[in-house]
């Protein structure tokens, strides 16, 4: 029965149950062509439906007709004579005035004693209202083509409100009354008391199983909600729509069939002329994804004026975008994107699926299989062309008829979460209603968080029941960083089960984002040679090979052109005439640049200067070797090596973990080779939840260079302190990162040899991962004293030997003291501190002394 | 059950508007057929005096024959002279066709003046007459014989003229007294004659007989003129009676200048028995005029006071025509109130009907609305001297007690009817609340089919 409504009304309720039904959307102001062909306007539309539901009674009502109806039955059930009791004498209904003829009483059952003549004609006549005015008026049309009934009576407003009261009260068969504009007529009525009350009374007392219809021209049911909240007359009726639970009934715009329809109509009644028979489909598609009503493409179409109607005009007169010229199918367009090959794999193959599903159902095959569902997941880095793919998965849809618009609405998730109480979910339904018939873009999701978790589970909570309640009128596509998606899905079952496919967008290659960051400059303008477009592809592989795990993509190359120009900006001034050159990259991407291989002699140079190490250096250069020697051979690099420094503190471990970051950089080991140093306090958070992201955070900013963790050991010695154990949570986050980035980033843990043999045995991942161990020997006193003589060096002292034979002894008589403590460079500065201070009480005590800068013997304190 | 409110809707233009275009109080509508009308009534009075007039005349005639040759001759010259006189101011009081048009004041007067100058006339020929036969008197002084016969034809002549007055003239109403007076006069001369004093007695004869001649024409002079008063007395009062007979029914003039078909104004009904009062009282006044009786002065009286009584007539027939107006203005501002509030409110007519189903009363309508509610509007007859009608809604609301509510509806309502023309004054509440059985019009109807000009006995409304 509804069915010939058209797509934008199948199937559709107006909602039992609630004492209100909101009728809203962009197409309340719209004419509908159904699958009948004929044309009917929103009241006629609601007057089939709810006689479809078995409305025996429908009356409408608007602020430039308070009464009207669409059916002859329905009137008379507004005059207290349609209602007489069945065997009472039935009164002749009043007749329209002026039929009486002029001069006559309109009522024909009164009479005076000059019988029905008007002595007295009023000084304006009370014969028929003026045109426009509200009236209580009847069409009859049982088939709902919309007509505009003659006015008749004007109802004033505390009336009206009397009058659909009563309508409602005890009807004998199931009846409806219809707010055609709810807005105008909350706004301008003169009845705001009674007509709230009414609202309140119906909601409370009312019998739902009549509809009461209010139908807004707002684009969203929370704007409707909102507007019926600022009129602030409303607030049992505002109350109401905010707890309604079902959201009612949004009228979108058009579908292809609808608008199909339309350019028949147009074709047969208006004249218009097709020029391309074979693109018309591709043409109405576009037409369908517009924002755009059965009207507003009848007015464009008939501006045409005879100009035929094809792709090509529509777009130039700005109809349909630029970019929706496209009218080939969207395999075609997917084609042709660039990279996204394992994308375009999966959505062949999706696409085989549906269409074979489809194929099936023709032949009623398959019908009581559970259809898939036509969720996708998409988890990639930003810039990797998700929005432009979930378009074309929406066109794709509507080819193969899973959706009858197959629009794209974007959002962010955090963009669904509103600031207040109670306005997430309606702002959540607001999108999602402007998205029904197509596909919602659902950008950088994530899990729940601490912060906002309640308004976020709201969210979830609309998305899982629209996804159950419009099955089949919306496809979500949810996208974000591969993890965040994870997070995602993890936050909700019902989630795990909506979504089907998950589709992996990677990085682009190096040579498409080259090919990308080449059409950013060009469209600054800039020209350059082909010298520079290979430097620059380097450059590009490069920022490729250390990117991060929140790599922008194509969003970096237009970064980095924008940088670009502006280098080059700056050097050519008012000369723009020049071309770009090396020098107009920024420093730090000049940094990426190739360099000369570097001597294997400069490798451990750094630590030459160092006092002691000898054993530092062996193991490091023989892992120096080993690389070198497979580089040599020509095999590929191998991941490069977590390190274990154990020893004392204080014997350099900082230092030379910053020259092993230098060394495997020069090796190639590694793109950057810098260190980020990082204690328990950097790592292990005090909260649940916290230390993770913490660890991954250190991780992502040591990637292409050392992670060094001094004090490794603490990670794990710090269990148990209020039953929490974080510092282990940080131990497996970091096994985790360890493996995931193992060929982008180097581990140092650091500490003393005991505690450190206990930090790789509390997890069976950490022995594996640490390789190569360093021992970092306690200094002997000799050595000692060679660092005391660089560092009094480096402060401009000198010292005599007996003062270095007394530092000696003095070293030696600590080691005595502490075996286990002593032997760090720390007891250098302390010794030179106190030798400092001794030379000044010499050299006070005896003022003649002039030499200043050199420790005796005597300055060096006893041991 | 809730709100009374009452509403006054002035009608003072309208009123001023409809006197002046119906014109109630020109009572005179057909001059020439009104004119045929007093004519054919007093036809009989004309009638009847002409026959009196005759016989006397006859009977005066045989009197006169009896009279010695000279004063018959005398006495039939002033007959004739009288009989002329007679009829031509009986001709001037009803022939003029314009004395309808005229002030009965002037024409009063003019008719006095017309007999004045007739008898100055008379006098003066009398006179001459008189004194020819005067001087033969003095002829017979000294011849004795002669003048016993001259005394005796005196004597018998005024003996005769005394016995015509006696007989025929209403002497004891114009000039009572006099006529036994002179015959004392014929006595003494009749005694002095039998005494044998001839020339005593012819002087004092020949006087008695002039002086009763004199008395003759006196009175049939003021015999004149009271049947000229009375004429026009009955005249007068018979044209009120016939303007009451032709207004007693009125057509009744449209809002379009043309007579309603079928409608008639029943004058009586309508003013509430006025009309028949006046009638009656006009009815007394005829019959004081008819009644030979009733003085000159009185008659000149009724005379003068019917164009009163027309101009009461026409204030009876104006009243009458604006209360049935009114009447058909009540149900008019009923139909429109009603035609309102289906306009306005969904109401729908169930019900209208006058109080005690008496048109000259207040109207009610009975509206119904589809929820229960019911309207009824009473159009109330303005206090007498008034020109307002007032317009009461009782309202039956059972689907709400709000009084803000309610006042919001008899305000669309009072909208309503000032955008539909009516002016209204300020809405008035009444206090209290509607009575429960006003909605019921049935209570009006008697068993009985009511007829459409009923006329109860009751006073006026």
């Amino acid at each position: 029965m509804t069915g010939r409504l058209g797509s934008r009304f199948a199937g559709l309720r107006l909602s039992a149950g609630e004492p209100f039904t909101v009728v809203y959307g962009p197409g309340v102001d719209d004419t509908f062509i159904g699958a009948d062909h004929r044309e009917r306007n929103l009241d006629a539309v609601l007057w089939h439906l709810l006689r479809a539901q078995s409305c025996a009674y429908v009356a409408y009502s608007s602020q430039r007709r308070p009464l009207y109806f669409l059916d002859p039955e329905s009137e008379a059930r507004s005059r207290p004579s349609g209602r007489v009791p069945a065997g009472a004498p039935s009164r002749p209904p009043a007749q329209p005035a002026g039929s009486a003829g002029a001069g006559y009483m309109r009522h024909p059952q009164l009479r005076g004693p000059l019988g029905r003549v008007v002595v007295r004609p009023p000084a304006r006549g009370p014969g028929p209202a003026p045109a426009g005015a509200r009236s209580v008026s009847s069409a009859a049309d049982g088939t709902g083509s919309p007509t505009e009934p003659a006015p008749t009576r004007a109802l004033s407003d505390p009336f009206t409100v009397m009058t659909l009261a009563g309508y409602l009260a005890d009807p004998p068969h199931r009846t409806a009354v219809v707010f055609t504009e709810a807005e105008s007529t909350l706004r301008h009525t003169d009845a705001t008391r009674p007509l709230d009350t009414f609202f309140s009374d119906w909601a409370r007392h009312g019998d739902y199983d009549h509809p009461v219809v209010l139908v807004f021209a707002r684009p969203t049911f929370d704007a409707c909600v909102s507007y019926v909240e600022s009129l602030h007359g409303y607030p049992g009726l505002a109350a109401r729509l905010r707890r309604q639970a079902t959201p009612s009934v949004r009228v979108g715009y058009p579908d292809e069939a609808e608008l199909h329809r339309l350019v028949q109509r147009m074709r047969l009644r208006d004249g218009l002329r097709i020029r391309d028979w074979r693109e018309l489909d591709g043409v109405v598609r576009a037409m369908a994804a517009q924002p755009l009503t059965v009207k507003n493409w009848r007015s464009n179409l008939l501006s045409l004026d005879g100009t035929p109607f094809s792709g090509r005009e529509l777009t130039e007169r700005g109809w349909l975008p630029r970019a929706g010229r496209d009218t080939r199918p969207a395999a075609e367009q997917l084609d042709d994107l660039v990279g996204l090959e394992p994308v375009k794999g999966h959505l062949k193959r999706l696409r085989r699926r549906v269409a074979a599903q489809a194929l099936l159902r023709e032949r009623g095959l398959g019908t009581d299989a559970e259809a898939a569902s036509p969720h996708l997941l998409f988890a990639g880095p930003p810039g990797t062309g998700k929005t432009t793919v979930a378009r074309l998965v929406g066109e794709m849809y509507r080819e193969l008829g899973v959706l009858s618009r197959g629009h794209l609405v974007e959002t962010r998730l955090d963009d669904l979460v509103a600031g207040y109480v109670g306005q997430t979910t309606s702002r959540a339904h607001a999108v999602l209603d402007q998205a029904v018939d197509g596909v919602l873009f659902l950008d950088e999701v994530h899990g729940l968080g601490s912060e906002n978790g309640s308004f976020e589970r709201d969210v979830l909570k609309v998305l899982l029941a629209r996804l159950e309640n419009d099955r089949d009128r919306l496809v979500v596509i949810a996208a974000g960083y591969p993890d965040k998606v994870d997070e995602f899905l993890a936050s909700d079952d019902g989630l795990r089960r909506r979504f089907g496919e998950r589709i992996a967008f990677p990085d682009y290659p190096p040579d498409v984002l080259h090919r990308i960051l080449l059409r950013y400059l060009a469209a600054h303008g800039l020209r350059w040679d082909a010298t520079l477009a290979g430097q620059l592809l380097h450059v590009v592989t490069e920022l490729h090979a250390t990117r991060r795990p929140d790599f922008g993509n194509a969003g970096t190359m237009r970064n980095l052109s924008e940088k670009i120009f502006t280098e080059w900006a700056v050097r050519v001034g008012e000369d723009i005439g020049q071309p770009l050159t090396v020098a107009d990259l920024p420093e730090d991407h000049r940094a990426l640049l190739p360099r000369p291989a570097p001597d294997d002699g400069t490798l451990l140079s750094e630590l030459d200067a160092m006092v002691g190490l000898a054993p530092v250096r062996e193991v490091l250069g023989d892992l120096a070797k080993r690389i070198r020697l497979r580089q040599v051979r020509g095999r590929g690099l191998p991941p490069p090596p977590n390190l274990l420094f154990v020893g004392p503190p204080g014997t350099g471990k900082t230092t030379v973990a910053r020259a092993v970051g230098a060394m495997f950089r020069k090796l190639g080991v590694v793109r950057k080779g810098h260190v980020v140093e990082t204690t328990r306090a950097d790592l292990v958070a005090e909260y649940v939840g916290q230390t993770a992201p913490r660890v991954r955070e250190a991780v992502h900013r040591a990637l292409d260079g050392v992670l060094f963790i001094d004090e490794a050991y603490s990670l794990t010695a710090g269990s148990g302190v209020q039953g929490a154990d974080f510092g282990k949570e940080a131990v497996d986050t970091l096994v985790r990162e360890m493996e995931h980035w193992n060929d982008r980033l180097v581990v140092i843990a650091a500490g003393y040899p005991h505690e450190m043999e206990a930090f790789v045995r509390s997890n069976s991942g950490l022995a594996s991962r640490f390789t190569v161990r360093v021992e970092f020997p306690p200094y002997s006193a000799a050595e000692l004293v060679e660092v005391l003589r660089r560092s009094a060096a480096a402060d401009g002292y000198v010292l005599t030997p007996q003062a270095a034979e007394r530092a000696e002894q003095w070293f030696d008589a600590r080691r005595r003291t502490d075996p286990t403590g002593f032997g760090s460079a720390r007891e250098v500065r302390g010794l030179l501190a106190a030798m400092e201070s001794r030379l000044a009480g010499r050299l006070l005590a005896d003022p003649p002394a002039t030499d200043h800068s050199t420790f005796t013997a005597d300055d060096v304190p006893p041991p | 059950m809730s709100g009374k409110k009452r509403i006054l809707v002035d009608e003072t233009e309208w009123y001023r508007a409809q006197r002046a275009a119906q014109n109630l109080k020109q009572v005179r509508r057909d001059v020439p057929r009104l004119l045929d009308e007093v004519r054919r009534r007093t036809e009989a009075d004309q009638a009847r005096t002409r026959a009196v007039l005759e016989e006397r005349a006859r009977r005066t005639e045989q009197a006169l024959s009896g009279l010695a040759a000279h004063t018959r001759q005398l006495e039939r010259d002033t007959g004739r002279r009288l009989r002329e006189q007679s009829e031509r101011l009986h001709r001037e009081l009803r022939g003029t066709a314009d004395r309808l048009e005229r002030d009965t004041r002037t024409r009063l007067a003019e008719q006095r003046a017309a007999l004045e100058r007739e008898l100055a006339a008379e006098r003066d020929q009398r006179r001459r007459d008189i004194a020819g036969l005067t001087g033969r008197v003095d002829e017979l002084a000294g011849n004795r014989d002669r003048a016993a016969a001259a005394a005796r034809d005196w004597l018998a002549d005024g003996a005769t003229m005394a016995g015509l007055i006696a007989d025929t003239l209403p002497h004891e109403r114009h000039a009572p007294g006099r006529l036994d007076r002179l015959r004392l006069d014929l006595d003494t001369a009749r005694r002095n004659m039998d005494a044998g004093h001839h020339e005593a007695a012819l002087p004092l004869a020949q006087r008695a007989y002039l002086d009763l001649s004199e008395l003759r024409v006196d009175i049939e002079h003021r015999e004149l003129e009271r049947r000229l008063a009375q004429g026009a007395a009955t005249d007068a009062l018979v044209l009120v009676e016939t303007l009451i007979t032709q207004n007693r029914v009125r057509p009744v003039t449209g809002p379009d200048g043309e007579p309603i078909e079928g409608a008639e104004l029943d004058v009586d009904h309508w003013s509430e028995g006025e009309l028949d009062e006046l009638r009656a009282e006009v009815t007394e006044r005829l019959s004081r005029a008819g009644d030979d009786a009733t003085t000159v002065a009185e008659l000149r009286e009724l005379t003068v006071e019917a164009p009163q009584l027309e101009q009461r007539l026409g204030e009876i027939v104006d009243r009458a025509g604006m209360r049935l107006l009114a009447s058909q203005l009540r149900v008019n501002l009923a139909d429109s109130v009603a035609g309102t509030l289906s306009r306005i409110g969904a109401y729908e007519l169930a019900d209208g009907e006058y109080e005690d189903a008496d048109e000259r009363r207040a109207y009610h309508a009975v509206l119904e609305h589809a929820n229960g509610n019911k309207i009824v509007v009473q159009v109330l007859p303005a206090p007498e001297g008034e020109t307002g009608q007032v317009l009461r809604v009782l309202s039956y609301d059972h689907d709400t007690a709000s009084e803000r509510e309610l006042r919001d509806r008899a305000e669309a309502v009072r909208h309503a009817l000032a955008d539909d023309g009516h002016p209204t004054g300020a809405l008035e509440s009444e206090p209290g609340v509607p009575d429960p059985g006003a909605d019921d019009l049935g209570r009006f109807r008697k068993p009985e089919a009511a007829p459409l000009h009923r006329r109860p006995a009751d006073g006026a409304s």
